[in-house]
């Protein structure tokens, strides 16, 4: 996960806003490593956090394309930015009933045992992508028959940082309004 | 007015009373089961000139030229299922080329939407890839507002086709006429106002540079452009060569036009861009059609500046040094204002006079054949600057683009980025209708020409005045070019010597159809053909081996272009 780059994008809440989303990213040749969407405090908008592999292509071209949808709000990339980024992950384990002191032992204060059914535990963990790594490291030793991973959710920590604010918004800012719309001159 | 005392329509009536609100005029398209309700309400509109095509993709290509002949947006109607799915070749063509459309499909009705119905077909997902939006409308309170924010969309910023998906129960339900007065996407806000700091270093680049040339493509068209960059270039004698959507954008008999650039390019516009210090592409993609291989594009170029309204354009192919994302029209506007007067560099100038004297375009004339230059030099002769010409697809758009002197803005007309053979008969009905007082040729090949040949009906219906000129070379003659030049010599499936007498059926279709396999006969049918009033066809015998030149092989560079050989 760390060679691709994180993008964070609001959306429109409209139908198949996920399917421009991902369309676009397939069909300009990147990989698509993670994707999350939630809504915000305004419901008629969503947030993504993207995980893109560009490839060699221009680092900011995935960024770029996007912004070009229309029901793309603001997307920027927040890689290198001061961020925190967080996802879930449930890991079934079998055969756990004998060892299970073992096991929480093991995977430390920061899993929970959300499930128990016979011989199956089921752990909820969270943290960033490579923690839920190292878990599944830690874990090696037992009986892991599956896991489910969310993908992260990543936020900019600096919340007066210029990119927390949608660009459309600045724009707003400095022209007053929405602009007129520009009629373009007929050749006649 | 608010939404409880506005009147009840129909979705259908809203639909119409939104597009006159547009400014729309007229509309080709095609009936069918699920756009039923916007046929029975069109009579009512009597400013909605309807055009029944022949074949859904004909509307989209119809819109398409009408757009690009009058900077207007076109619109295009059809039904779901398969009606909406042959607009698709010509919603990719107007998508590559930046053309403003509104294309509206009738879909099944909203409670059959997913379940498989007669003529159900996802449009919107079809569509995805090739509009730069779509619609799906879900409520018939919605209808006006999608029909205004598609056609911003479609016009604004980088223009593209815009595609409203319109079930047909909505088309039928009652709903409130408001028209609003915003739209309601305030997010989208397209840049067209330029850096004043990156157009002062544009200017700075280009006054200190000593060998500057500037390349314009279809975003001076687009965005009305042209007089600015005649301005910003006679201001200190730059040289300006166009891409093939760009045709137009220069006049080509100024002292300063390069004519074409890329891959079928013109000798001393090509050196000019090797040699060239300081680049300025403006209005264009720098796609691999006008780079050639990218090691060998501009080489000696020390300061790229590239100027075009979308920013995903940057830096794609090229990285420019001084990158301004604007309206073409705008950034030249302010690159004028702030670009100092200076003696022209003559030394730059004289050179690239010794090109044009060097590598002029060259045809043969040798041999007992028409060649297609002469069709296009008798051509000249009659109309000027003063007609449209919309060129289809292979040696012959190549051709209609070299051996022409377009003066003015708006007179070529061809599907560029696409390449959609079949897009030049249907292009220019509809350019023919934007503009009625100009003379309209269709300047085609057999192969392309019969893909869309059924639009006769609808040109001989509408009596639209269209010369279709047909460069009969008895197969794909650009197909045969490649394959006799970069890929052994194999001629494979490129024979079309079977095909219709196309006299005859210009005769079955009722206009009249000429031949003409000599410059003399060449001149009198023309002279028939511009007598004429209405739609006229001419098949004219070319050369079968007639080449297209200069072009760059495959896979090579800018400076192995390949110019027509010197008849012994």
């Amino acid at each position: 996960m760390s060679e691709g780059r994180v993008l964070s994008a609001l959306v429109a809440n409209r139908p198949g806003v996920l399917n421009r989303v991902s369309g676009l990213i397939r069909r300009r040749g990147f990989n698509i490593e993670n994707l999350t969407v939630g809504p915000t405090l305004d419901h008629s908008i969503s947030r993504m956090t993207i995980v893109v592999n560009v490839g060699a292509a221009p680092a900011d071209q995935a960024v770029r394309q996007l912004a070009k949808l229309i029901d793309v709000v603001d997307v920027r990339d927040i890689t290198d930015e001061e961020r925190v980024e967080c996802e879930l992950m449930l890991i079934r384990i079998e055969n756990a009933a004998q060892r299970r002191g073992a096991l929480v032992d093991r995977a430390g204060p920061n899993a929970r045992v959300v499930a128990e059914v016979e011989d199956v535990v089921i752990l909820a963990v969270n943290g960033t992508g490579d923690e839920l790594d190292h878990m599944l490291e830690r874990l090696r030793g037992f009986d892991v028959k599956g896991i489910a991973r969310t993908g992260i959710v990543s936020m900019m920590v600096d919340e007066t940082h210029p990119h927390a604010v949608p660009h459309w918004a600045r724009l707003a800012e400095r022209d007053g309004e929405h602009p007129e719309e520009t009629e373009v001159m007929s050749i006649l | 007015m608010t939404r409880d005392q506005a009147p009840e329509r129909t979705g259908a009536e809203i639909l119409l009373e939104a597009l006159v609100r547009e400014g729309v005029d007229t509309i080709f398209g095609y009936p069918g089961g699920a756009n039923l309700p916007i046929y029975q309400h069109l009579p009512e509109f009597p400013n909605l000139k309807h055009v029944l095509v022949r074949h859904e993709q004909g509307a989209a290509h119809m819109a398409d030229g009408y757009s690009r002949a009058s900077r207007r947006v076109g619109v295009c109607f059809a039904t779901s299922g398969p009606g909406a799915l042959n607009l698709t070749t010509g919603l990719a063509t107007a998508f590559m080329d930046s053309v403003p459309l509104v294309a509206i499909t009738g879909q099944v009705p909203t409670a059959m939407v997913g379940r498989d119905a007669f003529q159900e077909s996802d449009v919107i997902g079809v569509s995805m890839p090739i509009t730069k939006h779509s619609y799906l409308v879900t409520d018939v309170k919605d209808i006006a507002k999608t029909v205004k924010e598609a056609f911003y969309v479609a016009r604004t910023g980088r223009p593209g086709p815009v595609l409203i998906d319109l079930p047909r129960d909505l088309q039928q339900k009652m709903g409130p006429w408001v028209f609003p007065d915003t739209i309601g996407i305030p997010w989208y806000h397209p840049v067209s106002r330029p850096d004043p700091a990156a157009v002062a270093a544009a200017a700075r680049a280009l006054t200190r540079a000593k060998r500057p040339v500037i390349l314009a493509g279809h975003g001076v068209l687009l965005s009305a452009g042209e007089e600015a960059l005649l301005k910003v270039a006679e201001k200190q004698g730059i040289p300006v060569g166009t891409t093939l959507l760009g045709v137009g954008a220069f006049p080509v008999q100024h002292p300063l036009a390069l004519h074409l650039t890329g891959f079928m390019g013109t000798g001393w516009n090509l050196n000019a861009v090797i040699e060239c210090d300081c680049l300025m592409m403006i209005g264009m993609r720098v796609d691999d059609r006008v780079t050639a291989k990218l090691d060998g594009f501009a080489p000696n170029c020390e300061t790229f500046i590239h100027i075009d309204i979308d920013p995903s354009e940057h830096g794609k192919n090229v990285r420019p040094q001084i990158s301004i994302v604007a309206d073409a029209r705008e950034a030249l506007e302010a690159l004028e204002r702030e670009l100092p007067e200076q003696p022209y560099r003559t030394d730059w100038l004289l050179q690239i006079d010794r090109w044009r004297e060097e590598h002029p375009l060259r045809a043969k004339i040798a041999n007992s054949w028409l060649q297609p230059q002469e069709v296009l030099i008798e051509m000249y002769k009659h109309a000027k600057s003063e007609a449209i010409v919309v060129a289809d697809v292979g040696q012959n758009q190549i051709w209609a683009a070299l051996w022409w002197n377009y003066d003015k803005p708006g007179l070529f007309i061809n599907s560029g980025g696409s390449g959609t053979m079949g897009f030049a008969f249907p292009a220019a009905v509809g350019a023919k209708f934007a503009r009625p007082e100009k003379t309209v040729f269709c300047v085609t090949g057999e192969g392309g020409f019969v893909m869309t040949m059924q639009e006769l009906s609808t040109a001989v219906e509408h009596k639209v005045d269209v010369k279709i000129v047909i460069l009969n070379n008895a197969s794909l003659g650009m197909v045969r070019q490649f394959q006799d030049s970069f890929y052994g010599g194999v001629r494979s499936a490129v024979d079309l010597s079977v095909m219709p007498d196309f006299v005859k059926l210009a005769d079955a279709f009722g206009l009249p159809g000429y031949r003409a396999r000599t410059v003399a006969e060449t001149r009198d049918v023309l002279a028939k053909a511009m007598a004429h009033k209405g739609p006229v066809l001419i098949d004219f015998v070319i050369d079968p081996e007639a080449n297209v030149y200069p072009i760059i092989p495959l896979g090579k560079q800018l400076k192995d272009f390949i110019e027509e050989p010197l008849s012994a």
